[in-house]
């Protein structure tokens, strides 16, 4: 059995946007003879978020891997948290389980994410995707989420209506195929076999 | 990564424009159900279509719970009663469609459609038979619907057969006049008629296809209508009283993308549906169809698009638009497209064409104007009750011109309602709506009692 020679880590990083940052960050990442195989970014409020996956020589320590992409360019006041890349999920829907798009939209208020996300949390619902907009008093969320099974999703589709009522909002469910099927050109019949659950 | 803007516009379709699943329909061939002895055909159609048909409402039930959308109906499509039951005379035809409505009933469907004979190129005694037997079938039955073609673009227009359908026509709606003659809006006459139609009444599993086919019928004009009036009032915003940069090229564009999304939902629905049953997924059939609920109606669509009474002039043209933007944004979503596949204008079912004809704006020659282009014809149209058997012949052969030699299919529901002239309303009741009389032009009936074929015309010689 030969040894390892490299091992992944989970960084993400913070900072007020500017160019340069993610070439910053991914310059770091290579210095230390990283190599990024994923990666996501963002932008809000003028403030930059990153998290990506690294493929690095064994031996670096989660807190070197820190120090070097927040030395990286001093002026830029990085924010970096890593970790070693854990591959058994925390949390696994079973692959039969359908995924939904949960839309809230209402008057805005203080605690009405968290009061949405308890709600799916009770029901072992996972939110893999969110997004918030708030104009003037009425906010519009978008979650993707994903129950753990069936029965998780049946909870959803029967409880929906009634966890916005309960939060003073209007929350409706929308299945991911159907988005899939209206908004791409693939054919439908691939979203069929490759879905079809009993 | 999500898109917003599509998921808010996805959602609003089913929550706030209509857009629904009108019809999943099984359809089913019947052929081998036939039998010399009443009493085993009776008993071979029961176990096929309760075989075949058994599991379909339970399973479009998990289907539009698992993707959250509406299917309204769910309804069975049999081989042409004619072709393997007409041989038992008239009397055991009306039984067949009594067994019909029996099944229909017991596995949970609303409507079952193919009481019918295809005779465009004249009789046999079993279609005889049958067309004798439509009037007490149709009348006696709550589920059963019937249908008639009588004219092809390869054959012709059988006017015997025309006559003798409306005299059929004349009877069904004496025996179901306390109903406004209802009884006739559960049969249609045909020209060109489509072997996939999954729309009633004029649903039948015609001569070619499999064993057991599911068809779909996507419904939308809400959606459609809600996409326009945007398009409108985006455009009138960014012209802020300037002139208009949008143009009728623009309104078809943008029903060519909205149907697209709606036929994209049936055929969706309508593949997990059937493999859930474990038989083929057949056809979409991308017409509009219209309720009389506000906000679902395709009269409400060419309002949008400038035409402010239905009827007017630019009516035709208006409706010409639609339904090739329909067919050709649905074409796109699916290779699997079928049946009737335009824009339904039946006027009771359809509160915008029903006001327009009440208020005189929409004649019954207009309507047959704008059916040559539409998906069907004078489809839940009222005429006067005392109207001839030779002048309803003459509607219907007008009718079928039209189809044969435009290679399109066409057909007729008309409903003669018993004691009720021009002015007065008949009233059907949920989504058949209801509709003022039209008024009918008598005067050609010599023209139909000559009888016998009207040939097919010289471009049906395509060989």
């Amino acid at each position: 059995m030969t040894t390892p020679t490299t091992e992944d880590f989970i960084l993400s990083v913070t900072a007020k946007d500017r160019p340069g940052i993610v070439a910053a960050v991914t310059r770091a990442v290579f210095g230390l003879g990283g190599n990024v195989t994923e990666l996501s970014q963002t932008v809000m409020a003028g403030h930059f978020s990153l998290i990506l996956r690294a493929t690095c020589p064994t031996g670096l320590a989660p807190e070197a891997v820190r120090t070097a992409i927040e030395q990286s360019v001093p002026e830029f006041k990085l924010s970096a948290c890593v970790r070693r890349y854990d591959p058994v999920p925390a949390f696994a829907a079973k692959t039969d389980a359908p995924v939904y798009f949960l839309t809230v939209q209402g008057p805005d208020r203080p605690g009405l994410i968290a009061g949405i996300a308890a709600a799916l949390a009770e029901r072992r619902i996972n939110i893999e995707d969110l997004y918030t907009r708030s104009e003037e008093e009425t906010i519009t969320m978008i979650l993707q989420v994903h129950p753990r099974d069936e029965s998780a999703a049946e909870a959803l589709r029967r409880d929906h209506t009634t966890i916005g009522a309960g939060l003073g909002v209007a929350v409706h469910l929308l299945h991911r195929d159907i988005l899939r099927a209206t908004s791409e050109v693939g054919a439908v019949r691939r979203l069929v076999r490759g879905g079809i659950r009993p | 990564m999500m898109r917003i803007e599509d998921i808010l516009m996805t959602l609003r379709m089913f929550q706030e424009e209509n857009c629904d699943v009108r019809t999943v329909t099984l359809g089913i061939n019947l052929m081998d159900c036939a039998d010399s002895d009443l009493e085993i055909c009776c008993r071979r159609v029961k176990e096929k279509i309760a075989a075949f048909g058994g599991r379909l409402v339970a399973e479009g039930k998990r289907v539009s719970e698992r993707y959250g959308i509406p299917i309204v109906n769910y309804r069975i499509a049999v081989t042409p009663a004619a072709w393997w039951a007409g041989g038992h005379g008239p009397e055991g035809l009306i039984r067949i469609a009594q067994t019909l409505d029996q099944v229909a009933g017991e596995i949970g469907v609303d409507f079952i459609g193919g009481f019918s004979a295809l005779v465009e190129k004249g009789e046999t005694e079993a279609d005889r038979a049958l067309i004798a037997a439509l009037p007490e079938a149709l009348g006696r039955t709550e589920r059963v619907c019937g249908s008639v073609n009588v004219a092809s673009s390869r054959a012709g227009i059988d006017v015997d057969a025309i006559l003798a359908v409306s005299r059929a026509i004349l009877a069904l709606a004496r025996r179901t006049a306390d109903a406004d003659g209802f009884g006739c809006a559960k049969l249609v006459v045909f020209a060109n008629v489509p072997d996939d139609n999954p729309f009633m009444a004029g649903a039948l599993h015609g001569a070619g296809e499999p064993e057991c086919a599911l068809n779909i019928g996507v419904s939308g004009p809400g959606v459609v209508k809600r996409a326009v009036e945007r398009l409108r009032a985006a455009d009138s915003e960014s012209s802020a009283g300037n002139v208009s940069g949008l143009t009728l090229g623009d309104i078809a564009e943008e029903i060519k993308c909205t149907a697209f999304r709606i036929t994209r939902i049936g055929e969706l629905i309508g593949n997990e549906v059937a493999a859930r049953l474990g038989i083929p997924f057949g056809i979409v059939d991308l017409s509009l169809a219209p309720t009389p609920h506000i906000g679902d109606s395709v009269g409400e669509i060419l309002q949008m698009m400038g035409i402010e009474k239905i009827g007017a002039a630019g009516s035709t043209a208006a409706l010409a638009l639609l339904t090739d933007a329909v067919k050709k944004g649905g074409a796109f979503a699916s290779s699997s497209v079928g049946g009737l596949s335009g824009a339904f204008i039946p006027v009771s079912e359809d509160a915008v064409l029903a006001q327009a004809a009440e208020s005189g704006s929409l004649s019954l020659e207009k309507l047959e104007a704008m059916t040559s282009i539409c998906s069907v014809g004078l489809d839940m149209v009222t005429i006067p009750g005392d109207t001839s058997a030779e002048t309803i012949a003459g509607i219907i052969a007008d009718e079928c011109a039209i189809g044969v030699m435009n290679h399109k299919t066409t057909a007729c529901r008309l409903i003669p309602v018993p004691g009720k002239g021009p002015g007065e309303k008949a009233v059907f009741g949920g989504l058949f709506g209801e509709a003022p009389v039209m008024p009918v032009r008598a005067g050609g009936e010599g023209f139909i009692r000559l009888g016998g074929r009207i040939p097919s015309p010289i471009h049906a010689l395509r060989n």
